[in-house]
């Protein structure tokens, strides 16, 4: 039998121990969080991108005016900090003094600092915490501090909250709301998957999380701070023996999939319908993403298209050397490039089938695509508006020079444009589709039998049940 | 070789698993030796424990190859 919730003391709120995981771009907005917040938990507006409105309450599209890529990431900082002051906005008001409502950034994306700043500038006494992941964002506590906000690292191993801890968190100890460990097998959207892991053995994060104690009692945090177990969270009846574990201290739940089958959920219809039709193992753990990371979304052909793109590759040399003595003559405009004779077969087979165009990636190797497709690659990585950090796709760098050193890769894709795209009504299968791996849930959980599509209240409800 | 080489490609070697003699001056940590961005923060907190210098997070980003960890120290030792 499942024993139950306990509620807990989050910056002085009375709160309940689940949030509502962030997830940009704008599939997490002011709605959705306030609403969770409003039902007693931490609901997280996503400030990636989020949305904002004109005077008529409809979203304004993020388009980009700037001839450069450094005015358009300019743009885009912009965009961010309106679109996510209009959802903090928003969701205080619906949550009206219940629950918590945190902010959500990718450390890597473009500006993520001057974003942190501009949204937490104007949203003072709204904003309870920032949870943010993806890369080493040390200066979060610092930020977060400034602000006298919470700071809720997502990590995916006791060793990356150590490296964040020792070099930075320790110096803003107070502020420091939770830890988030994030399955990187089970989570969707990016994670934090590292060479130490494999991605094809996951492990049970039940002695990754005992670790990530260990680690935090070692530095001297109390068990009082809570982890936030996130990512392949369903039933909490099954999470039952991690629930007052005097072993794992103070542990909350966080909920990313779930909230995207809500009344409230701002994602359209169509993914909303696509949710419900997915079956185990419709969920792909890949690294075509151009942030570097490891992320999970739905296998769909957009997913396919990359899978079977990558797999139409083969190395070249500039010269005859080793096992490259053959001259490449599909593809490629001049003669230096040189293969292996099996590979030179394969291209001329790709070239045969419409992959008439051989790109370059930064790993010397081409990869064979239709012309129709390398014209839209190009066209992708020209229209960069620099959303990341450093984008492997465009090569953006959002610092020094502009730009990471290397060859662009067609590889990979313009992240800003698919989760747009999607988010506001793009075709389903032609865009990333971020969803956890217990996804294929909707379909066999009787809660959403016959159609049935919960409140955010109800969600929250039925959570705390057990089921 | 210097005595801040041998130490920083021993910690190196030791960290990331490698083989010695793949610890170049020129070895980048991530193309060439396999790391990834958190062994890189691993390495920079142990140079910093080794030779008692701060490596701030603004240096650690650039230092890419091991001759990069190198001169650093050395000049923060000068």
């Amino acid at each position: 039998m499942f024993k139950g919730l306990d509620t807990i003391n989050y910056g002085g709120r009375e709160v309940l121990p689940l949030i509502e995981g962030g997830k940009g771009v704008a599939a997490t907005n002011g709605m959705s969080s306030g609403a969770w917040a409003a039902a007693g938990g931490i609901g997280t507006v996503s400030a990636v991108n989020a949305d904002s409105y004109d005077a008529d309450g409809r979203i304004v599209p993020q388009i980009y005016h700037g001839k450069r890529r450094v005015d358009r990431h300019e743009e885009l900082i912009q965009y961010a900090i309106d679109g996510a002051v209009e959802q903090v906005r928003r969701a205080f008001e619906i949550a009206s003094g219940r629950g918590a409502i945190n902010i959500n950034v990718l450390w890597e994306m473009g500006g993520a600092q001057d974003v942190l700043h501009g949204v937490l500038e104007k949203t003072k006494g709204l904003v309870a915490g920032v949870t943010c992941g993806a890369g080493m964002p040390y200066k979060l506590s610092e930020i977060a501090a400034s602000y006298q906000v919470h700071y809720l690292p997502i990590i995916s191993s006791a060793r990356a909250f150590r490296a964040l801890w020792k070099r930075a968190y320790s110096k803003a100890a107070e502020w420091l709301g939770a830890v988030v460990y994030e399955d990187p097998w089970k989570a969707g959207g990016h994670n934090g998957l590292s060479n130490a892991e494999d991605p094809l053995k996951p492990e049970d994060p039940y002695p990754r999380v005992k670790e990530l104690r260990d680690v935090m009692r070692a530095e001297g945090i109390s068990d009082d701070v809570p982890i936030v177990m996130a990512g392949g969270v369903w039933y909490l009846r099954d999470w039952d023996h991690w629930i007052n574990n005097p072993e794992l201290g103070q542990i909350t739940f966080q909920y990313g999939t779930r909230p995207l089958l809500t009344q409230e959920s701002p994602i359209p219809q169509a993914w909303k319908d696509r949710l419900t039709t997915l079956e185990e193992g419709d969920i792909l753990l890949h690294k075509f993403s151009p942030t570097g990371f490891y992320s999970s979304a739905v296998r769909n052909d957009f997913l396919k298209n990359l899978e079977a793109r990558s797999e139409r590759q083969i190395a070249f040399s500039l010269e005859a050397a080793g096992d490259h003595q053959y001259q490449l003559d599909v593809g490629v405009k001049g003669k230096n490039f040189w293969v292996t004779r099996g590979d030179l077969l394969r291209a001329r087979e790709w070239d045969a089938l419409g992959f008439a165009m051989a790109l370059k990636t930064p790993d010397n190797t081409l990869v064979f695509v239709t012309p129709e497709e390398a014209a839209l690659i190009r066209k992708d990585q020209a229209d960069c508006m620099g959303c990341l950090s450093q984008c492997q796709f465009s090569s953006w760098k959002d610092k020094d020079n502009h730009t990471t050193g290397r060859l662009a890769d067609p590889r990979s894709f313009c992240i800003q444009k698919t989760l747009q795209d999607i988010v506001h009504g793009g075709p389903m299968d032609h865009n990333l589709m971020f969803a956890g791996h217990n996804a294929f849930n909707f379909k066999t959980d009787p809660f959403y039998s016959n159609g049935f599509v919960p409140t955010v209240k109800q969600l929250v409800d039925r959570i705390a049940t057990g089921d | 070789m210097s005595d801040t080489a041998d130490r920083v490609k021993k910690i190196v070697t030791e960290h990331l698993g490698v083989e010695a003699d793949k610890v170049t001056e020129d070895a980048a940590f991530i193309d060439d030796l396999g790391a990834d961005s958190l062994d890189i923060v691993e390495l920079v907190m142990a140079f910093e424990e080794e030779f008692g210098v701060e490596i701030p997070d603004d240096a650690a980003e650039d230092i890419a190859t091991v001759k990069d960890a190198i001169t650093y120290i050395d000049k923060q030792n000068a």
